[in-house]
């Protein structure tokens, strides 16, 4: 039966699960992998191993985890602490920057006050509006009120860290605009107070924290002890005479590349975030439209969108907020919200590759090291004490524990990345509930899967792993076989999904809440071999092709 | 000086736009001169907000605008050089109660025209609506032609 969708209201945006939470969670953890994949270049440079083309110290070869399955008891024991020892530094890296962001973002709310001198609003006048428009947000919570001194800042702004929360406001407009424009006034505050509604601030300012750490920490150490290990590398072959000035152009290139992809990876999140933040403008507009009628708002953005010049490119990448003509268009129907974004997509599956690819080499690599040190020291503990056959029993348990534990990570992966990979196929059931301009179903998934895949080779191409490099002509042919490969997986999942939630399209439907665990499961582990296969998909290719 | 007579010849002309903003003028003006920066993408905040309604603001910019133009090809005498007689001559120049003196500042119709070309390429280019754009371009033409 052809009928026609009733208008989406304000509020019911808020039924549905904002998808600024799925790529939140992806950032959070893409941010993680980022840091311990350029943290572990730290100790790669500091000690001389077979992997590493540039060092300091020439301290040992034994970080290689190959190499532990190859020796002996007695051997790894007497290289027991050179082999903690990079890896003490990698994770005490890691664990710093860690350290340190929390450390920042606790502190960012005394930073903000005291960069804008911001000064307690005194007027309690001011302070009882504040109140009423507080309470009609719905908000309970306790927030210090504050005004800086510019007379011609006629914005707001909140901020905070875990429960101290402050909303910052221009003195023109409290000193000016309150009395002239209380209407406009209200619309700002609203704004302002449904971004705590929407618990933006703690997102926001925490993943910011998160970032800009690893950004320029990491960005800064990495690059400097790459870079002495370079020069170090570099005249230690002049002084012994032994350099062509190939080797040395081979050093360079080296560094150079190393460092692009730091750069590259640590600018892409940084993108993300900008985007995360963007993201949220939209629905604290929404939020405040449903408390308040928004005509004002409304008409303020249609007009200064037509006189304020367009963002450039990168305003628009960078910048805080959307353009105040996509601001306004949102507000006008605010069922765009829902229209599937082949960008967004695009940009997460990017940020779940990585994320993947780092969390999957590292922390394997890792869980491997720890239970095959742990099977190790069972081993040797225990020997003359327990027969062969026991022995070999307890080394099986200690893997069997690592592998459902490194599966249940990578399940719990999945989770977070079939949410915000499916979410723009659910877009397409919202949206075509509520807008009379339906979306074909068939292109938008095609649309959908190719700008998935195209995520998944551009971090392919960025994340190099297993002997890949992008400046071997050869191996760029299989950037086809991961796209196609990837694509036709995307597909057939999407198209699944699809089909799946096409059947509850006149029920209420609840994105996250509706899929059967058994299905969310199903999913999570499809998803999860797709992108497995991407990251191995150079092996795969090199063993069909060039064996 | 060039400050303080932009901001002694916008007052007169906010007492007859806008008188309710002589409230506020002074700090307006000083953040005009100060160019406080706010901040216009600020993490959380509402985005880069115009106060078209305001005055002052477009007041100051336009009569600042038209001072160092006439300044510098009516009077033509540098910024620093100037004296109380040429600050007359500029205050009268805006004035609707023009005395007809041989103080007075004379233009030509070009530079008229030159004049009010500049007043509605600020006017299209500042934060203000079109009903106050409107009251302020008025107020400062008329301002000119009256008493010629």
């Amino acid at each position: 039966m052809d009928k026609k969708n009733r208008t989406l209201t304000y509020g019911e945006v808020f039924e549905y699960p904002p998808e600024t939470d799925n790529i939140y969670r992806l950032f959070l953890l893409a941010v993680s992998g980022v840091t311990i994949i350029i943290g572990n270049y730290i100790p790669s440079f500091l000690f001389e191993t077979e992997s590493s083309p540039l060092s300091i110290i020439p301290l040992t070869e034994f970080y290689d985890v190959d190499k532990v399955y190859s020796s002996s008891p007695d051997e790894f024991y007497r290289n027991a602490l050179l082999f903690i020892k990079p890896i003490a530094i990698q994770f005490s890296f890691v664990l710093i920057i860690f350290f340190l962001t929390y450390y920042i973002y606790r502190r960012l709310p005394a930073g903000i006050i005291r960069k804008n001198r911001l000064e307690l609003i005194p007027d309690t006048d001011v302070i009882e509006i504040l109140d009423m428009l507080k309470k009609k947000s719905g908000l309970t919570l306790n927030i210090n009120y504050y005004v800086n001194g510019n007379i011609r800042d006629f914005s707001a702004q909140v901020f905070g860290a875990g429960n101290k929360i402050y909303l910052k406001a221009g003195r023109g407009l409290i000193k000016i605009m309150l009395k002239k424009n209380f209407d406009m006034f209200e619309n700002i505050i609203l704004h302002e107070f449904s971004h705590i509604k929407n618990k933006d601030i703690g997102k926001t300012y925490f993943a910011g924290s998160f970032l800009k750490t690893p950004f320029l920490i990491t960005l800064i150490t990495a690059s400097a002890v790459m870079f002495y290990a370079l020069i170090k590398n570099i005249t230690g072959k002049i002084i012994s005479g032994d350099y062509t000035v190939l080797s040395l152009l081979g050093k360079i290139s080296i560094y150079l590349n190393l460092f692009l992809q730091i750069a590259a990876l640590l600018l892409l999140l940084f993108v993300v975030f900008r985007m995360l933040i963007r993201s949220r403008e939209y629905y604290a507009d929404l939020r405040a439209a449903s408390l308040k009628s928004p005509g004002t708002i409304i008409s303020y953005f249609k007009k200064a969108s037509e006189r304020i010049p367009a963002k450039n490119f990168f305003e628009k990448l960078y910048g805080f907020h959307p353009s105040l003509k996509l601001r306004y268009e949102t507000l006008a129907d605010p069922v765009k919200i829902f229209r599937p974004s082949e960008k967004i997509l695009f940009i997460n599956t990017l940020v779940s590759y990585i994320f993947f690819a780092g969390a999957f080499i590292y922390g394997l690599s890792l869980l491997l090291m720890i239970f095959t040190v742990t099977g190790y020291s069972m081993l040797y503990l225990l020997k003359g004490f327990l027969n062969e056959y026991v022995h070999l029993m307890l080394v099986y348990v200690v893997l069997i524990f690592g592998t459902i534990f490194m599966a249940l990570f990578l399940l719990f992966c999945g989770s977070i990345i079939r949410k915000s990979f499916f979410f723009q196929t659910d877009k397409i059931h919202i949206f075509n509930k509520y807008s009379d301009n339906k979306i074909s179903v068939l292109p938008a998934v095609i649309r959908l899967s190719l700008t998935a895949s195209l995520g998944i080779v551009c971090g392919y191409m960025l994340l190099p792993l297993y002997g890949f490099n992008v400046l071997h002509f050869k191996n760029l042919f299989s950037v086809p076989f991961v796209f196609l490969i990837t694509f036709a997986g995307f597909f057939a999942v999407n198209y699944f999904h699809y089909f799946w939630m096409d059947s509850k399209i006149n029920n209420e439907y609840k994105v996250d809440y509706s899929v059967p665990a058994m299905l969310g499961l199903f999913e999570g582990i499809l998803i999860v071999i797709i992108f497995l296969t991407a990251i191995l998909s150079f092996q795969f290719f090199t063993a069909l092709l060039f064996s | 000086m060039t400050e303080q007579i932009t901001k002694e010849i916008s007052r007169t002309l906010i007492e007859d736009i806008s008188p309710d903003e002589l409230e506020y003028f002074d700090e307006l003006s000083d953040a005009h001169f100060k160019r406080d920066v706010t901040d216009k993408d600020a993490q959380l905040g509402f985005g880069f907000v115009e106060f078209g309604e305001l005055a002052t603001p477009a007041v100051m910019t336009l009569v600042s605008g038209i001072v160092t133009y006439l300044l510098t090809d009516v009077v033509k005498v540098a910024k620093d050089q100037m004296n109380e007689t040429i600050k007359e001559k500029l205050k009268g120049f805006f004035s609707k109660k023009k005395k007809l003196t041989e103080n007075n500042l004379t233009l030509s119709k070009e530079q008229l025209e030159k004049i009010t070309g500049l007043i509605d390429n600020k006017l299209r280019e500042i934060d203000v609506n079109e009903k106050t754009a409107l009251k302020i371009r008025d107020s400062l033409i008329s301002s000119f032609v009256l008493g010629k």
